[in-house]
Order: C-alpha cells, then structure tokens, then sequence
C-alpha cells in the first residue's frame, strides 16, 4: 500500500488513565496501525480492553502519552479534535450524549455549519443523509420524542452529512432491528466504496464478519489481531483469551469439510454464495 | 371496557394481559398534529408461573413498554392513555399504586446504571425488602439467599458504582430477586454488555428459574439468540402488536417472515432462511453444529 | 496527557475506632471543632489542631494520597488567602512595599491564620466524611429527624455528582466530535458551551427519570417505616465520646470566651 492512501497512522501508542483511588490503569499498550481509504475495520474486545480508548485517540480527544497519531498528515497533539471532525466523524454509544436541537433537521445541519460549504451543498448534504438513514419523514420532530434506535439513527446520519474521510462507529447497531442494521450496513458499504473509511466497534461478532474486511482486536490494552475477519475468527485459542464469540457462520463453517466451505469464511452473504457454487458444481457433475 | 374474567379462580394464568393498548403522552402538547400511533396496540396474552417467555420486537415495537405495563410504571409514572388491563395475579397493574405492584413483579432495566441507588451491593440487596419493612433477621436471611443465588456474594460489599456492567446486572437480578416476586421481568438486560456480560447475565436467569421454579420470567431482548436458546414460549412485537407467539422451535419455522418485517433472528436461522431461498433448499436449522451436520448430510457427506 | 478521573469521594472504608463511630457523634465532633477553629485565632492552637487531626485520621488508618488530595484541593485557596489578606490590612509596620501596596507582617501573619483556620474546618470536616460511608451519613441525618424521602434524594444527589461529572466529560467529547472548537472570548466560550450543556442536561434528567421509575419497582415508600439493615445505633463507647467530646469542647469555648485563650495571635495560647 502506497503512503498516499493512509487515513490514519496509530504510531507506537500508549496510553494510561490516571486513577486518584487505584494504581495506574494501562489502557493502550504500543499499539501500531494503519487506517487506509476504502476500508471498513471492525474493532472488537471486551469492556475494558481498550477500544474506546483507541477510538478516542483516532480524533485526538485522548493523546497519546508515547507514540503518536497522525490524521493525514497532522499530529492530533497539534490541533484539536473540534478540527478533525470533518476528517474523522465519531459517534458515540449513547445517542443522548450528542443530540441537542429540537428537530432531526437541525440536528443533521449542525456539523456542517463548521465546513464552510455554501447553503445549496449544505442544504443537499442534510437531505442526501436523512435520506440515507430514512428520516425524511421526521425531519421536522425533535430527536428525544423517538425511541433510543431512532435517536441512533440521527446521530448516525449526522456524522454521515459531514462527510469525513473517516467514520467511527460505537455499537451503531444497538436498538437497530434486522432492517434498519441491514440499511446501515448497505449505506456503510456505500460509503467506503466511495473512498472513505468506517471503523465499527461492535460485540456483535456476526456483523463483524459479515461486514468487515479488516478486524482489529484488543486484549488489555495491546492490539492481539489485526487481518481478515476468516483468519481472526479461527484462532479459537485467542478468542477464547479475549473472551470473543466464534460467529455462528465462522462455527459452521469450520465444521464443514473444506470442499464444501472454504473455512475462513465468516460472513452470511459469501456462505450463501459459496453454497450455491458447490451445488451447482455438484449438479453439472 | 373492564374485563369481567374471573380473577379468583386459581385456574387461571399468573400474567394476563387483555387487550392492552397503550400510547404515550404527545411530546410536545401543543403539537397541532401528535403521534396518535398505539405503542401497545391490541395486546393479549397470558404467562404461567415457572414459565419463561422471551420477547422480541423491532425498533420501537413496545417491548420497553410492555415491561413498564407489567409493574404498572405504564400508565401510572408514564402517564398517557391505556385501554384493556395487566393482570398480576389479583392486580390490576393500572390501579395498583407500582409500590404494591412492586411486591409481585421485580423489574430490572436495560442501562445497568440505571438500577441503582449508589450503595454498597449488600444495602442495594437489601433496599427492596427495607421499603417493605420486612423485619431485620428475615432481611438477613433473604439477601444471603439472594446474593448467593446470584453468585455476587463476594462482591457483598463493594460499591456497585466499581462493579463491571456484567456485576451490576447480576447485583441488580439479586435486589430484585430478594423480594421474591412472582414475575421478574427483564427489559434488554444485556445490551450493553459484552459477551462475558451476557454470558453472566444468562447464567443468573437461569439460576433464577432452577432455584425458583415457581417465577414466572419476561425477558426482551435485542440479540435473538439468548431468547431462542432459552426461552419456553416466544412473543414478538411489531408497532405494538402481536405478530408471533409460540415455542422457540415454531419460531424457527416463522423465522423467514419474521425477518422479512425486521425481526433479528440469530444469525443460523438468518442463513438457513438466505440458503432456502437462494438455493431452494429445506432447511430448518436448531443451532449451528445441527446445520454444519445438516449441510453434510444434504451433500451426502 | 491523561485524564484525571473526577472523584469527590473522600471516603476511605476500614473499620478503626473513629470509622465505627456513630455519624452522628462524628457530626457533634465536627461541629464542636469547627466552632473551636472559628473562635481561635491564635496560630500554634490551630496548627495544633490541624496536627492532632491528621495524626487521628493517620491512626484511623485513612490513607496518606486522599490526605494529600486535600491538602492539592484546598492549597491553591489558602495561598489566595495569605496573598491577599495583606492587600486589604495594614495594621503593623511595612515589611515590603510595592508601589502603593504594602506588606505588613502583622497582615501577613492574619493571612496565615485565617488560611490555617480553614484548613482545620476542611481537615475537621474529613474526620467525618473521610470515615463515614455515604449510607450511614444519611442514616444519621434521618435519624436526627429528615425525612426518609429526603435522605434517599441526598443518597441520589451524592451519588449523582460524579455520574453528573462522567455524563459532562462525554458529552463535551461527543461534541468536539460533532466539529465543536472551544475557542474565542468569555461569552463566546458560553455559547459554545450550549450544546453540551443542554445534552449533558437532556441526560441527566433521563437518568434521574429512570431513576425515580427504579425506586417505585423497589417498592420506595410502601410502608410508613422502613426498617433498615444494619441501622445506625449509639454503644457505650459512642456516648463516651459524645459526653467527652461535649465536656471538652465545652471547656475550652468557656476559656476562650471569658479568659482569652487562644485569643492572642502568636502568644504560646
């Protein structure tokens, strides 16, 4: 991979908190990656591993006590994370920590008005994302009338109108059914194919594999695993030290002789089609 | 209309929920045109002491709802409009002031920060029977009782402010627990957890149901599959209403159509749903080594 | 950089003589000494009493760092105090004079009494609250008389503050996120702040709601009187205390109010 198509470099990082009542807590130790374009990165350990600590890092709202981060070319140490959000979009677990206005429109509008776009392109921005996240209808409630999976989806799509070159997801699936997670994943999938880069911090270790090209894993604070999903999801060893499910399509997978499935395959969407091919190898035969 | 059922005849369920409909108040009131939707619309059920019924739904279903009908905090704390009745045995719920209701139904909520006072987990324990002035020594007896059910009682007195999501919810199963209600109601209790968190969790129903046979236990769920794998009967919502109710195993056969309206499945049911339609095959998959064994039998393997 | 945790927890569990005292004699013992602290202004008396309380607090076992993150908390005010005091009293002869300002020792010296009186209320105060868990200070209070609804909201209210520190930090992170620069003048900055104010608040009133719904499912407020595991309860070694306490607070307010002691600045008593 060229330099040119680096995102983000997590440099050698390390990170601990400092704790008034207890000793000090390391919560990143040495971690080194690269983020490149048109890549969607699952990020996934247990509480406490380290994943919301490395993701705050990726826009500079923690700073590295060793190592460094560069988003593009800027050391996040030199500039501050309000700067980077049109270059690194992060949403935050818990909806309610970010709404504030009193209509889903406004709310979508807000961090375009730091972008310095003129009114048509902010304007065409806001309806392409309400769009994109089904809210067109709503556009005009306030966010907190909605259920929690709604006031998901606003936040979603407010990042999504800002457009960065890098989208961080924590557990952007939570209170989402089968539908509206299917519609986010196509709208992710979208999104990266047009050059852009998301990172998703789930639990959910079969969206992961379904949607993820690249899974980054954290055990104590150290980056354990960084490769295809396949690969990660048959190190039973490692998964079971991490306390990380094997997906239900990795397990049936590796269950089925080689000729069949090929045993690194994770996701729903290449299983079907792999059966399909052997079926139909099996009837020209 | 009130319900005329006869609710002194011991035949009948523990929960009964007959023709529950519920909307929350408008948001805004001096919206000009507010949400008339039902958040329950046309609701009737009934649950069996010792059963385990799982709940599912789609986004904004009513399954959070449904769980604040059954202690009565819907309509009472909540306000808005309710049509039909929850009945806890004798009790109506929309009557019953919640603090009464409190004595049958345990009820513990999704955020694990939200089930607590910010004690130590022994008082948290001990809160519930405090209020219902059960005497000293019997309290003494039944937060042992509970803590150990639970497997927290090692954590007796720590602050539940320094426990994991996954001890909180364990310490939060055990205050209610110690109440000993005849239905303990569980709403989403693992969402934010991690897959050890859950793990635990599940665990603690379970001992719950073996060392309480006789609780009757309502748990919603986002994830599927602990509901599939441990649940006696099944209910769905969509938009307020009852689209499925049954087994796990006729679950499994409405499985494809409950995906089509946006119902989660766990992720072998999902695929042996995507199998039959794209390769018409007949699958019907109980967990994913009886796929995998399933596969190699229809490749005669 | 890292992130220093909000804590405004000073309590430090064990189960030493002054950690089994009853809350409320650790209260009497709060006022007497406070009250004695306010009436001397003699130097060596305070320092004493700053003394004798960190050597009580260091046999109760209370650990050493908490002491020092009070004495980082409050420092910074005592150093204001002492630096100007003498900017407002000119009693005594100048030992420095800048421009129109000058330094007296006599001011000086007031400075450091009136600093070192606050820090024998703030250092008598953790007597209490350094070995007093949060559901006994509240035990206390309900059983001088407040209302168990109100001792449940100061349970909630303290338990509240760092939640409320906790949800504030996060959301000022998810809107730096959104694009948020804090940047600009006083009132700039204020405006700013609006979003995270406004969401840390649409927050908390979400907890305290879910809150107030999990305190009706315990059933809070179905009997007239609860009964309460491990209530607070007066022992023979609680009324010593309180007799011996009371007798010799007593005594020494009569000898500074009617024979001046402690009353001379710098006088040995």
């Amino acid at each position: 991979m060229s330099q040119a198509e680096s995102l983000v470099v997590v440099d050698g990082v390390s990170f601990s908190y400092d704790r008034q009542d207890g000793p000090i807590q390391t919560a990143l130790d040495d971690v080194s990656l690269t983020i490149r374009r048109g890549e969607l990165i699952g990020l996934v350990g247990q509480n406490g591993s380290g994943k919301s600590t490395l993701a705050r890092h990726l826009n500079g709202l923690l700073l590295p006590d060793a190592g460094r981060v560069l988003v593009g070319d800027v050391d996040t140490r030199e500039t501050e994370p309000g700067r980077l959000a049109g270059t690194v979009g992060y949403v935050f677990q818990n909806p309610d920590h970010a709404l504030f206005l009193p209509t889903v429109r406004e709310e979508i509008a807000y961090g375009l008005q730091f972008q310095a776009l003129d009114e048509s392109e902010a304007a065409a921005r806001a309806s392409t994302a309400l769009a994109a996240f089904g809210l067109t209808q709503v556009a005009d409630k306030h966010p907190a009338s909605f259920g929690r999976g709604t006031r998901r989806l606003i936040v979603l799509a407010a990042a999504y109108a800002m457009a960065p070159a890098l989208l961080v997801l924590d557990e952007p699936t939570g209170g989402l059914d089968y539908r509206l997670t299917s519609r986010l994943v196509e709208t992710l999938r979208a999104y990266i194919a047009a050059g852009n880069s998301v990172v998703l911090i789930s639990h959910d270790m079969q969206l992961v594999a379904n949607t993820c090209d690249r899974v980054l894993a954290l055990s104590d604070g150290r980056l354990i695993a960084d490769g295809p999903p396949g690969r990660l999801f048959r190190d039973r060893d490692m998964l079971a030290s991490t306390g990380l499910n094997v997906p239900d399509v990795a397990r049936i997978a590796q269950a089925l002789p080689e000729t069949l499935v090929d045993p690194d395959t994770v996701a729903i969407d290449d299983f079907v089609e792999q059966f399909q091919r052997t079926v139909m190898k099996r009837e020209l035969r | 209309m009130e319900s005329t059922t006869n609710r002194h005849d011991a035949a009948v369920s523990l929960v009964r929920i007959e023709q529950l409909h519920y909307r929350y108040p408008p948001f805004d009131p001096n919206d000009p045109n507010p949400d008339q939707r039902w958040a329950l619309e046309d609701l009737s059920l009934e649950v069996e002491a010792g059963e385990f019924l799982g709940v599912l739904g789609t986004t904004g279903s009513g399954k959070s709802t449904l769980c604040l009908a059954l202690n009565g905090l819907a309509p009472q704390q909540t306000s808005g409009t309710i049509r039909g009745d929850v009945w806890i045995g004798e009790l109506n719920t929309k009557r019953t002031p919640v603090i009464d209701v409190a004595r049958r139904v345990g009820l513990v909520f999704q955020e694990p920060e939200s089930n607590f006072l910010g004690l130590t987990v022994e008082d948290e324990v001990a809160f519930g029977l405090e209020n219902l002035a059960v005497e000293i020594g019997e309290i003494e007896e039944r937060v042992d009782w509970a803590l150990k059910l639970t497997g927290a009682e090692t954590l007796r007195s720590r602050s539940v402010a320094r426990l994991s999501g996954g001890q909180k919810q364990r310490v939060a199963i055990a205050a209610t627990v110690a109440m000993l209600p005849a239905v303990l109601v569980l709403d989403d209790p693992t969402a934010e957890l991690d897959p050890a968190g859950t793990a635990e969790v599940l665990e603690v129903v379970q001992a719950v149901r073996t060392r309480r046979p006789e609780t009757a236990v309502i748990m919603t769920s986002g994830d599927p599959a602990p509901i599939v794998a441990g649940a006696d009967r099944m209910l769905v919502l969509d938009g307020g209403r009852r689209v499925f109710l049954g087994t796990p195993s006729e679950y499994i056969d409405a499985a494809p159509e409950l995906l089509e309206r946006g119902v989660a499945a766990p992720p072998f049911i999902e695929l042996a749903s995507r199998l039959n339609q794209a390769a018409d095959t007949q699958f019907r998959f109980d967990d994913p080594d009886d796929a995998a064994q399933q596969m190699r039998r229809f490749f005669s393997i | 950089m890292s992130v220093a945790r909000a804590s405004f927890d000073f309590y430090a569990p064990g189960s030493s003589w002054l950690h089994r005292r009853d809350p409320r004699v650790k209260l009497g013992i709060v006022i007497g000494g406070s009250a004695l602290a306010l009436l001397w202004i003699n130097i060596w008396l305070l320092l004493s009493v700053l003394l004798l309380v960190h050597l009580v607090l260091w046999l109760a076992g209370y650990p050493l760092a908490n002491l020092w993150t009070v004495w980082r908390t409050i420092g910074p005010l005592l150093i204001v105090v002492i630096l100007v005091w003498p900017l407002f009293d000119r009693s005594g002869t100048a030992l420095v004079t800048l421009g129109p300002i000058e330094i007296t020792g006599m001011a000086l010296l007031r400075g450091t009494v009136t600093a070192a009186r606050l820090a024998a209320v703030s250092f008598v105060f953790l007597l209490w609250i350094g070995t007093t868990s949060v559901r006994e200070l509240v035990r206390g209070f309900v059983r001088l008389g407040l209302p168990d609804a109100w001792g449940m909201s100061l349970t909630i209210g303290l338990r509240f503050i760092p939640t409320f520190a906790g949800i504030f930090q996060t959301v000022t992170d998810a809107q730096k996120s959104r694009g948020l620069v804090l940047e600009g003048n006083f009132i700039e900055r204020g405006r700013l702040m609006l979003p995270i104010l406004v969401s840390s608040l649409v927050t908390a009133l979400r907890a305290s709601e879910q809150l107030a719904m999990t305190l009706e499912s315990r059933a809070f407020g179905a009997t007239k009187r609860r009964t309460v595991l491990r209530d607070i309860q007066m022992t023979a070694a609680d009324w010593m205390t309180l007799i011996v306490g009371a007798a010799v607070v007593a005594t020494l307010v009569y000898l500074s109010l009617w024979h001046g002691f402690g009353q001379s600045l710098t006088a040995p008593f």
